[in-house]
């Protein structure tokens, strides 16, 4: 009794946390109301995690171009050891094989990334500068650079190379596949691996859609093993695109300003190839 | 072997589910009392903030680094501890995290890195750069990761001032 009513106590106030946000309807989905409920017959043979995860890899290889929305908790431990739970909202745009675009909102303006296969600029409209460098030919070797050289990382970036299960399936110690859930009104594979470093969980769309839901991590090899949660929503496996959308074009006013880099020690042995 | 592991996993589970929330706000507490700076004896010292080593810039390489020595190599700017933390937040409130906490001393080295300028300052445009003089200290804004920060440079040789 007490255990229930302990129980109701937290999970209330999280339900309330998560209604807070109430996210637009996922426009490929159908909307699930509370009245409705959602039957999916089991499958007959329990799925392999690998094979899932080999699934959605393969299916978001065969995508040309997506949109998705990124909505990413990450868990700081202050030197108090207090945590705290760190927001962050992306909309990443992919035109393969090398244009990217990242919306990073926050309630000073955000911030935008493009890349259009040459270069890439990162412009932040409230303080309204911007800088710019050469970028290679790919999206995979331009979010290497980001993130080598100019410590610049996108949430959930693995998921958005190329060949995402050459990266996801190294280093596995363990895999499990834990079962299915409903992941906002979407029926996903609930899946669970172990790196030496690194516990990560995904869920993934279960059908003819195998999409990445939602991404938890947490981090051994940092004292106290933070976490991360991702929620990827709004797919859309269709998006129209225009030219200035991985492009950009500064405004008149904008100043440019430069990066400071990595330290060249820092940077990788391999950036000169 | 695998069957077995994954019935105790099954068993694992079932329990973890039931004790999870129970569980979650233990480990939080133990987690809590152990008292910090177990590590934090290197550069960057008892003011590090621990974040998921893939996601501190903002979440990138998740789950497998290839690149694992090269994330904390640059804490060595103690004029602005938390660079590397990419936090979306309205610093205006005292939110203890990220380079908002940094403060700013009278005298500044050239190639110091500081977050946020020190009041009254005027702007100075010099070959199409825009400085910032702040009591005759200059400053230049630079991306540092994602977020807009400022570099302390050597004073422009001619210029004008906007105000």
């Amino acid at each position: 009794m007490k255990i229930q009513l302990l129980l109701t106590a937290i999970l209330l106030p999280a339900l309330t946390l998560f209604g807070c946000a109430s996210p637009p309807t996922d426009q490929t989905t159908a909307p699930t109301t509370a009245a409705t409920p959602v039957i999916s017959p089991e499958p007959a043979v329990k799925p392999q995690p690998r094979e899932v995860l080999k699934q959605m890899a393969a299916y978001l290889r065969s995508l040309d171009r997506f949109a998705v929305r990124v909505e990413k908790t990450t868990e700081l431990i202050l030197p108090t050891d207090q945590r705290l739970h760190a927001d962050q909202t992306a909309e990443i745009a992919i035109q393969k094989p090398n244009r990217l675009r990242v919306n990073f909102l926050n309630l000073s303006g955000g911030r935008q990334l493009f890349y259009d296969g040459k270069s890439f600029s990162l412009f932040t409209p409230g303080q309204n500068v911007y800088a710019s460098a050469a970028a290679p030919a790919t999206i995979d070797e331009t979010l290497d650079r980001l993130e080598n050289r100019y410590r610049l990382s996108l949430p959930v970036a693995d998921l958005l190379f190329a060949d995402p299960q050459s990266r996801l399936v190294q280093h596995l110690k363990s895999e499990t596949y834990v079962g299915r859930i409903l992941i906002r009104g979407v029926v996903c594979h609930h899946l669970a691996f172990q790196t030496p470093e690194v516990d990560w969980e995904i869920w993934i769309e279960d059908g003819p859609r195998p999409l990445p839901r939602r991404l938890v991590l947490t981090d051994k090899s940092v004292e106290g093993s933070p976490q991360m949660t991702a929620a990827l929503s709004d797919w859309n496996l269709a998006p129209s695109f225009a030219a200035d959308d991985f492009t950009f074009n500064p405004p008149p006013t904008a100043q440019k300003i430069q990066f400071l880099e990595a330290a060249p020690a820092a940077r990788p042995a391999k950036a000169a190839q | 072997m695998h069957s077995a592991r994954s019935t105790y996993l099954k068993r694992a589970l079932a329990v973890a589910l039931i004790l999870g929330p129970t569980l979650a706000l233990v480990s939080a507490e133990v987690e809590a009392r152990r008292g910090g700076g177990g590590r934090g004896g290197g550069v960057g010292g008892g003011h590090e903030i621990r974040a998921p080593r893939g996601n501190v810039g903002g979440g990138g390489r998740d789950i497998n680094r290839g690149d694992y020595n090269r994330r904390d190599v640059n804490v060595n700017r103690d004029v602005n501890i938390n660079r590397n933390v990419d936090v979306d937040v309205d610093r205006h409130w005292g939110y203890p995290v990220g380079a908002g906490a940094v403060a700013v001393g009278t005298a500044v080295a050239v190639g110091a890195i500081v977050s946020t300028l020190p009041s009254s300052c005027s702007t100075f445009v010099a070959d199409g750069v825009t400085y910032q003089n702040c009591g005759g200290t200059y400053y230049a804004p630079r991306y540092d990761g994602p977020n807009v920060v400022y570099e302390v440079v050597s004073p422009p040789s001619s210029g004008f001032n906007n105000q």
